[in-house]
């Protein structure tokens, strides 16, 4: 995962753990759905530019509200701005290693 | 991103009217008095085969099919008007239709049954179509839905003309004649080609399983057409037909097996909820489908018993099965999306208890093997029996319905992980 600022991306990454994909069970960022989380100070802006399993996720529309809001709890003086992309397209490599054990894979 | 949510009020009602017809179905097989009732022409066996394929297949596939159509095309549902008419005129339409088939009483209000319910096809086809018009997506998956939805037409066009053909001879031939048709119509061209369709896209979704092979659906769509088309020809022309019909059935139903055991083998995800797996186990029930339709055209054995336990391994064990498991895993979901909180952890599968869905569904597995066994060796008691097990099952099925609509989630409440 990108980001532009090192100590505030970890933190926004360790909220962002908090939030799963409802069927898998697992959080977004060891399954590698999030790409990058950007700040900028001037405007007290998030950017996170992330992905999902599928397309067609149903879930979809639910899981970018939780990351608003997740983030907005922790960092309160600044806008979020959650933007989808599906370039590069998910695949199982993204999963971290402890996705993998998580999910029981080899 | 473009919003794919279907309004819940509005797709609950789908699953509490098909949990209702689960249980009347069983209540009206309960009401048979002899071994010898246990047959396809028997008003309560017809009842209850409608209550079946009407009130609860059809009823969650357009349930679900509302809220999956947006996200198997890629496009919000065309219109929420349709999905209204559609339930309401199929809600008021399938009583109508039960309590005239019950009676065997082909008066005016089952014929006003048979088309209001064939009015609720049209705004499920037109839904479909209209979406997929607008969809740049050109999935395998939405010519399954197209196209079951037009043999979902076709089989309520025939059932309408059925229902006229009893009091006013307007046919040719008598109304039996086309009731095979109508069935495998119906069981075939709507609700499998529906299920297979839905299926082919969800279980790799469900599973992380890589396996994608849209040559084969072609196939599988191509054979089940074929099938069709020679199914209805053995009712007017050559029996030879019906050979071919049943030929193209064995090799769509074998293909979409191989299809989904490649899913099984290639998916990520190993450890597999409930309702993922009676999906799988349910195909199983497919099995003796195929094995007993073969002697059902040889008439090796009573063909009577044969045809009924056919019909029921069909409607009971494949069909009954797949709704179940399609049920706990599309209906938690649309609940969760609408009760979610931000600071809980709850996630779908916690919408119910997986021990009480196993047991649920395991009752439905023993009572069907039981009540075809019943049929085979000619014991009223074993089929009493299983039918008490079953409308325990569609009881227990109601129960678990009603706990995942009321299941509240509170912010920090955790998930059961």
């Amino acid at each position: 995962m990108e980001t532009n600022h090192p100590i505030k991306g970890a933190l926004a990454n360790s909220r962002l753990m908090q939030v799963r994909d409802p069927e898998i069970g697992l959080n977004i960022i060891d399954l590698g759905l999030v790409y990058s989380i950007n700040f900028n100070e001037l405007t007290k802006e998030i950017f996170v530019i992330m992905t999902l399993t599928s397309q067609f996720c149903p879930m979809g529309e639910s899981i970018l509200k939780e990351v608003e809001d997740t983030l907005s709890i922790g960092f309160p003086e600044y806008h979020i701005s959650v933007s989808l992309t599906f370039e590069p397209v998910w695949s199982y490599e993204s999963i971290t290693e402890t996705g993998r054990e998580f999910l029981n894979l080899p | 991103m473009k919003s794919y949510k279907v309004e819940y009020n509005w797709i609950f009602p789908y699953y509490v009217f098909g949990a209702l017809a689960f249980i009347s179905m069983t209540v009206l097989l309960l009401q048979i008095r002899s071994m010898d009732d246990f047959h396809f022409a028997h008003p309560a066996v017809i009842a209850s085969v409608h209550c079946l394929t009407l009130g609860w297949t059809s009823m969650l596939i357009f349930g679900a099919g509302h809220q999956l159509i947006p996200v198997i095309l890629n496009q919000p549902l065309h219109s929420m008007k349709l999905l209204k008419l559609n339930f309401i005129s199929a809600a008021i339409g399938i009583p109508f239709i039960i309590a005239g088939l019950f009676r065997f009483n082909f008066n005016f209000f089952t014929l006003a049954g048979a088309m209001l319910m064939t009015i609720s096809a049209i705004c499920f086809s037109l839904n479909v179509f209209l979406t997929a018009k607008v969809s740049k997506e050109n999935h395998i998956q939405a010519l399954f839905l197209k196209a079951a939805s037009v043999w979902l037409i076709v089989t309520c066009i025939l059932g309408v003309l059925q229902s006229i053909n009893f009091n006013h001879f307007i046919l040719p031939f008598d109304s039996f004649r086309l009731m095979n048709t109508h069935a495998h119509l119906g069981l075939i061209g709507f609700i499998s080609t529906t299920i297979v369709g839905v299926s082919s896209k969800l279980l790799p979704m469900f599973t992380l399983s890589k396996y994608k092979n849209d040559k084969i659906l072609k196939i599988i769509f191509i054979l089940i057409h074929s099938g069709l088309v020679f199914y209805i020809l053995s009712e007017f022309a050559d029996k030879l037909y019906l050979l071919l019909s049943v030929l193209s059935f064995i090799c769509a139903f074998a293909c979409f097996i191989y299809y989904t055991l490649n899913v099984f083998k290639q998916r990520l995800r190993k450890k597999m909820e409930a309702p993922i797996k009676s999906t799988w186990a349910y195909q199983i029930s497919l099995i003796p489908i195929v094995l007993l339709s073969l002697p059902y055209l040889t008439d090796t054995f009573d063909p009577n018993k044969l045809k009924f336990v056919y019909g029921n391994l069909w409607l009971l064990g494949a069909i009954g099965g797949m709704l179940t498991g399609m049920t706990f895993k599309t209906l938690p979901f649309m609940a969760w999306n609408t009760k979610k909180q931000s600071g809980s952890s709850i996630l779908p599968k916690d919408l119910f208890n997986q021990g009480q869905y196993t047991m649920m569904s395991l009752m439905q597995v023993f009572g069907v093997v039981l009540f075809c066994a019943g049929i085979l060796i000619n014991s009223f008691w074993i089929c009493k029996t299983a039918l008490v097990l079953l409308l325990s099952s569609s009881l227990f099925y109601f129960y678990l319905i009603l706990k995942i609509h009321s299941f509240t989630i509170k912010n920090g409440d955790q998930s059961s992980d």
